[in-house]
C-alpha cells in the first residue's frame, strides 16, 4: 500500500519541521536519489539475476540495497543541510524554502542530467513474478505480496524509531531541540549535531521508502519524487507536521484514501488528496496529531 | 470622487504616450527581429505583471503565496471563455452600437480581461479568506494546496477542457497591451504604497500585533492585498493565454508559481521595481543560456541556492528606484569621484 | 462614570489562571498605576484590555477559604460574565484593532516598532485609523485622497515634534537609540489619537535623568492631549511622582488599592515585593 510509503517519506518532513521549522522541499528528491542508489547498487553488485523475462532480486539483496540506499540518502541528506540549510539558520523562513526549492530543483534536474530521463527497469523480489494474483482483495482495493512486505518493513522502522525517539539519549535530544532550541542548546545539547542526525534519519527513511517504490512499480525516473513528494507533504500536514506518529498516521490515511479514490474516480485523485490538505488546514491546521503553540506578545 | 484636472489629463497623456510607444514598437521588432523576439518580450511583461501582482501579498503585506499560477489559470480560462464563447454574442452586441471594425478586437479583448481579473479575484477571495486565517508556514501549505486544487480541477473537469485544455484561441495580446498591462500594475503598487493603505499593508509585515494595536483591521487587509493580486494575476492569464493560443492546464502548476516566487525574491520582496527588473531578467537568462541545453536548468537552480546564501534580501531588498534616488546617487557618485571637494 | 471600568475579569490558559477576577476603575484624565511583581499578570491586564485575551465567560465558584489557584470544574454557583466597559459600552467581544478605533492605544513590554519603515511610516502608519481616504482614491490618487494624505503628513510630524523626533523622521525606526525608540513608540500610539494611553513599563532601560525626564513627559501628554494613562511600571520614582491612583498585582489578584501614600505603607505590598522596589 502506497500508504507505508507516504509514511516514511513524511516522518521526514515532519522532522525536519519539527526541529527547523523548515518545510524540506528537497526531500522528496533525497527519496528518488534512495531509489536510484538503490537501482545502481543492485547493478553494480550483481545482485540481480535473470529469471524468465524479469531482473529479480533475493530477499536478502533487497535489504542490502536498501541498506545502500538509505546510507546513500542520509549521506545527501545531511550534505544538504550543511551546504543549504545551515548558513540560513537565522534567516527569514522564506528565504530557507526558497532555498529548499532550489536544491529540489537541482536533485530533478541535476538527476536527469546525470541518471538520464528514461525510467530505469526496477529488479522484482524472487518469487512475486509469477504472482499476478493478489493476496488479499477488499472490493476494487487489491494489496500484492509486495505491498504486504512494504507495510512490513515500513512498521519495523517506525517502530524502531519511535522507541528511539521515546527511550534514548539522542532521541529526546531530539524531541527537546524541536521543542526549544535555545534552551536545549542551554541544557547542554548541540542543535547541529542534533538537526544532522535529523536528517540522517529523515533521509534514510525516504532512501527506503524510495526502494521501496521501486520494487512495487520496477521502475524509477528522476521526477518521481515531485508527485510523491508533495503526497507524503500532505500525509505529514495532515498527521500533524512535527509529530512523528501523526507523519505515519497521516501517510495511512492518505494512502487509503488515495487507493478508495483511486478505485472509484481515478481522475480525482490529485484534486482529492489537495482536497484533504485544505480541509484539515481549514478545521484543524496542527493535524490530527499535532500540537499548537501560544505566542507570547 | 473628483480626479483633479491637472493629475487626471497627465494619466490619459502619458498612457496615450506610451501606448503609442509600445504599438510603434511592436511593429517595429515583430517585423526585423522575427518571432522569437517578440515572444520573449511578451512573456517578460506577462512576467513583471504576475511578479509584481504577487509582490502585492509577498513583499508589502509579508504573507507567503505559493499559488499564484492558479490565479492565472482562472484568468486564462474565464477570458478564453469570452473570446471563444462569448464571441459571437459580443460582435452582435458591437453591431447593435455600432462598433467600427477596427476598434472591436481590443474592445472584446478588454471585456475578457475584465472578466478575467474579476474572475480570478473572486477566487483569490475564496482561497484567501479561509487561509489568510493561518499563519505563515501554514498559509503557503494551504496557498499551495489551492494552487495546485484549482489546477486540478481544470485538469479534471472535463466541460473545462479537461486534461488537454483549451485550444484555438485568437492570438489578442500584443506588445501594447503587455506594457499597457505592466505599466497599469507598477502604477498600482506605487501608489498604493505611497498611500495609508499601503503603509497598513508594510505595517501588517513589520508586526501583525503592533498593527492591530494601532487599529489597522489586518485581515482585511490582508485580503484585500490577496485579492488585488489575484485580479492582475488572472489578467496575466489572460494575456498568456491569448498569445500562448491555448491553455495546457498543466503548465500551471506549482512549478510556476515558484518561478513567479523567485522573481520576486530575487528582486528583493516589497520591491516593486526588483520585481520588475527580475521578471524581465528571469524570463530571458534560461533563453540565453539555451545554449547551455540541459546545464541551464541546474544553473538556475544554483543560482537560486547562492542567491539566497549570500544576498538574500534579493537585488534591491525594500528599496526603489526613483528619481530622486537616481539623482541622489549621481550626486554622490560623482563628488567621490571630484575627491569629497565639498 | 469611569472611563474605564474593569468588572470581575478572570483570564485563564488552560488550567492556569493567569488572572482572577480582577476588578479595577480608571477615571477620565487620571494617571493610573499598575504594579507588581514579575509575573503578576500586568500586561496580561493590559492585553485583555486590548482584545489579545478575552476574559473568561465563566467564573468557577471557588471556596472562600482557598485562594484560587486550580480550576474546579464542577462547584460553578454564580455563573458571572466578567466585563470590560470603555466609554459606557462593553469591549469584552471586540478584536484589538476594534478597541484601538474606540480610543485605547497602547505601548508594549518589549519595544515594538515597525523597525524597517521610517520614523515618520510608524506615526503615519497609526494614523491610518482616522484616515478617510477609499481604496481606489488611493491608487488613482483622487483630490479626496491628496488631502487626506497632506492632513496624516502635518499630524505625524506634528506630534514627532513634540516627542522631539522631528529631526529623525526619515531615518528607520529600527536605526534609533532605545531612549528614543521608547519615544517614537508612545507618540505613535498618541497619533491613534487616543482617550486612554495604556504604558507598559515604557522607563525600562532608562537611567535616572531619562526616568524624570519620561515621567514628565507623561504627565504633559496627559495635561495637553485630555488623556486618561494606565502604566505598568516596575519603577517606584515614576509610579509615585506621577499617578493619582495605584493597583498592586500579585498572582493575578488585585491585593491592594489606593493613593500612592497608602500603597506606599501597604503591608501586602511591602510582602508581594519582598522589600523590592
Amino acid at each position: 500500500m502506497l500508504g507505508s510509503i507516504y509514511a516514511l517519506i513524511a516522518l521526514g518532513y515532519s522532522m525536519v519541521y519539527g526541529v527547523l521549522r523548515l518545510i524540506n522541499f528537497a526531500h522528496g528528491d533525497v527519496y528518488m536519489v534512495g531509489a536510484f542508489i538503490g537501482f545502481y547498487s543492485s547493478r553494480w553488485l550483481r545482485l540481480t539475476y535473470t529469471n524468465g523475462q524479469v531482473n529479480e532480486i533475493t530477499p536478502a539483496g533487497m535489504l542490502l540495497i536498501i541498506a545502500i540506499a538509505m546510507l546513500g540518502a542520509a549521506l545527501l541528506g545531511v550534505l544538504i543541510e550543511r551546504i543549504a540549510y545551515r548558513p540560513l539558520r537565522r534567516a527569514p523562513r522564506l528565504a530557507a524554502l526558497i532555498t529548499a526549492i532550489g536544491v529540489s530543483m537541482l536533485l530533478e534536474y541535476g538527476g536527469q542530467i546525470v541518471f538520464g530521463t528514461t525510467k530505469k527497469d526496477y529488479p522484482w523480489l524472487a518469487g512475486t513474478a509469477q504472482l499476478t494474483g493478489t493476496v488479499q482483495s477488499f472490493g476494487g482495493i487489491s494489496i500484492d505480496k509486495v505491498d504486504v512486505m512494504i507495510l512490513i518493513v515500513a512498521a519495523v522502522l517506525v517502530t524502531a524509531l519511535h522507541l528511539f525517539v521515546q527511550h534514548t539519549k539522542p532521541g529526546r535530544a531530539m524531541r527537546a531541540v524541536s521543542f526549544d532550541m535555545e534552551t536545549a542548546s542551554l541544557m547542554g545539547i548541540n542543535p547541529d549535531s542534533i538537526i544532522s542526525l535529523t536528517f540522517i534519519i529523515g533521509s534514510a527513511f525516504a532512501g527506503a521508502a524510495g526502494v521501496l517504490v521501486g520494487m512495487r512499480n520496477h521502475y524509477v525516473e528522476p521526477l518521481m519524487g515531485l508527485t510523491a513528494g508533495i503526497k507524503a507533504f500532505v500525509a505529514a500536514v495532515v498527521g500533524g507536521i512535527g509529530s512523528i506518529p501523526g507523519a505515519a498516521l497521516g501517510g495511512l490515511a492518505i494512502g487509503l484514501c488515495e487507493e478508495a479514490v483511486r478505485a472509484f474516480y481515478p481522475q480525482i485523485t490529485d484534486a482529492m488528496v489537495f482536497g484533504l490538505l485544505i480541509l484539515i488546514l481549514l478545521v484543524k491546521p496542527t493535524g490530527i496529531l499535532g500540537g499548537g503553540t501560544v505566542e507570547k506578545v | 470622487m473628483r480626479l483633479r484636472a491637472g493629475s487626471a489629463v497627465r494619466l490619459v497623456v502619458w498612457t496615450a504616450v506610451l501606448a503609442a510607444a509600445a504599438m510603434a514598437a511592436g511593429a517595429l521588432i515583430k517585423g526585423p527581429l522575427g518571432g522569437y523576439y517578440f515572444r520573449l518580450l511578451i512573456l517578460s511583461g506577462i512576467a513583471v505583471v504576475a511578479a509584481v501582482s504577487l509582490n502585492i501579498i509577498n513583499g508589502f503585506s509579508g504573507q507567503f503565496s505559493l499559488g499564484h499560477a492558479g490565479f492565472m489559470l482562472v484568468g486564462a480560462y474565464a477570458s478564453a471563455g469570452i473570446t471563444l464563447f462569448a464571441h459571437h454574442s459580443i460582435n452582435r452586441a458591437f453591431d447593435a452600437v455600432g462598433l467600427p471594425a477596427g476598434a472591436r478586437t481590443p474592445v472584446e479583448f478588454a471585456i475578457a480581461m475584465i472578466a478575467a481579473a474579476a474572475a480570478a479575484g473572486a477566487v483569490g477571495l475564496v482561497v484567501g479568506l479561509p487561509s489568510l486565517r493561518l499563519r505563515g508556514d501554514y498559509l503557503a501549505i494551504a496557498t499551495l494546496g489551492f494552487g495546485e486544487g484549482i489546477r486540478s480541477i481544470f485538469v479534471t473537469v472535463d466541460a473545462l477542457g479537461g486534461a488537454s485544455g483549451l485550444h484555438d484561441i485568437p492570438e489578442y495580446t500584443t506588445l501594447t497591451w503587455v506594457v499597457l498591462a505592466a505599466i497599469g500594475v507598477v502604477m498600482m503598487s506605487r501608489n498604493l504604497a505611497l498611500s495609508t493603505h499601503g503603509r497598513a499593508l508594510f505595517a501588517i509585515r513589520e508586526d501583525e500585533t503592533a498593527a492591530q494595536a494601532v487599529g489597522i483591521n489586518t485581515f482585511k487587509y490582508k485580503v484585500l492585498a490577496f485579492v488585488i493580486a489575484a485580479a492582475w494575476a488572472g489578467i496575466a492569464g489572460a494575456l498568456l493565454a491569448h498569445s500562448d493560443k491555448n491553455i495546457d492546464p498543466r503548465s500551471y502548476s506549482f512549478m510556476k508559481s515558484i518561478e513567479i516566487v523567485v522573481m520576486v525574491v530575487l528582486g528583493g520582496m516589497g520591491s516593486v521595481t526588483g520585481a520588475v527588473i527580475a521578471a524581465i531578467g528571469l524570463t530571458w537568462l534560461p533563453e540565453l543560456l539555451r545554449a547551455a541545453a540541459v546545464y541551464r536548468m541546474v544553473f538556475y537552480s544554483a543560482l537560486l541556492i547562492v542567491m539566497m546564501i549570500v544576498r538574500r534580501q534579493g537585488l534591491f531588498g525594500r528599496a526603489e528606484l526613483s528619481i530622486r534616488w537616481m539623482a541622489e546617487t549621481l550626486r554622490r557618485m560623482t563628488s567621490r569621484a571630484l575627491g569629497e571637494r565639498r | 462614570m469611569a472611563l474605564l471600568e474593569v468588572d470581575r475579569c478572570t483570564v485563564a490558559f488552560g488550567g492556569l489562571i493567569a488572572l482572577d477576577e480582577i476588578s479595577l476603575k480608571v477615571e477620565q484624565g487620571e494617571i493610573v498605576g499598575l504594579i507588581g511583581p514579575n509575573g503578576a499578570g500586568k500586561t496580561t491586564v493590559f492585553n485583555m484590555i486590548t482584545g489579545v485575551y478575552k476574559p473568561a465567560k465563566w467564573r468557577t465558584m471557588t471556596s472562600e477559604t482557598e485562594s484560587a489557584r486550580q480550576v474546579l470544574p464542577t462547584a460553578r454557583k454564580r455563573v458571572h460574565y466578567g466585563d470590560i466597559v470603555f466609554d459606557g459600552k462593553s469591549i469584552r467581544h471586540l478584536q484589538p484593532y476594534e478597541i484601538a478605533s474606540r480610543g485605547i492605544a497602547r505601548t508594549f513590554q518589549n519595544i515594538r516598532l515597525f523597525n524597517n519603515l521610517s520614523v515618520l511610516d510608524n506615526v503615519r502608519s497609526a494614523c491610518h485609523v482616522h484616515a478617510k481616504a477609499s481604496i481606489p482614491g488611493a491608487i488613482l490618487r483622487t483630490e479626496a485622497y491628496q488631502k487626506d494624505e497632506r492632513r496624516i503628513l502635518k499630524s505625524a510630524v506634528h506630534l514627532l515634534h513634540v516627542f522631539g523626533l522631528g529631526k529623525y523622521k526619515d531615518e528607520m525606526a529600527g536605526s534609533l537609540a532605545y531612549g528614543e525608540q521608547r519615544r517614537l513608540e508612545i507618540a505613535r500610539a498618541l497619533a491613534v489619537e487616543p482617550k486612554l494611553l495604556l504604558l507598559d513599563e515604557p522607563a525600562a532601560g532608562m537611567n535616572a535623568q531619562e526616568t524624570r525626564e519620561l515621567a514628565e513627559l507623561i504627565k504633559q501628554v496627559r495635561d495637553d492631549f485630555g488623556l486618561t494613562v494606565l502604566v505598568i511600571e516596575h519603577d517606584m520614582r515614576v509610579i509615585m511622582s506621577i499617578c493619582n491612583r495605584i493597583y498592586c498585582l500579585d498572582y493575578g489578584e488585585v491585593i491592594a488599592h489606593g493613593t500612592p501614600d497608602e500603597i506606599k505603607n501597604d503591608p501586602r505590598v511591602i510582602e508581594a515585593y519582598l522589600g523590592e522596589g
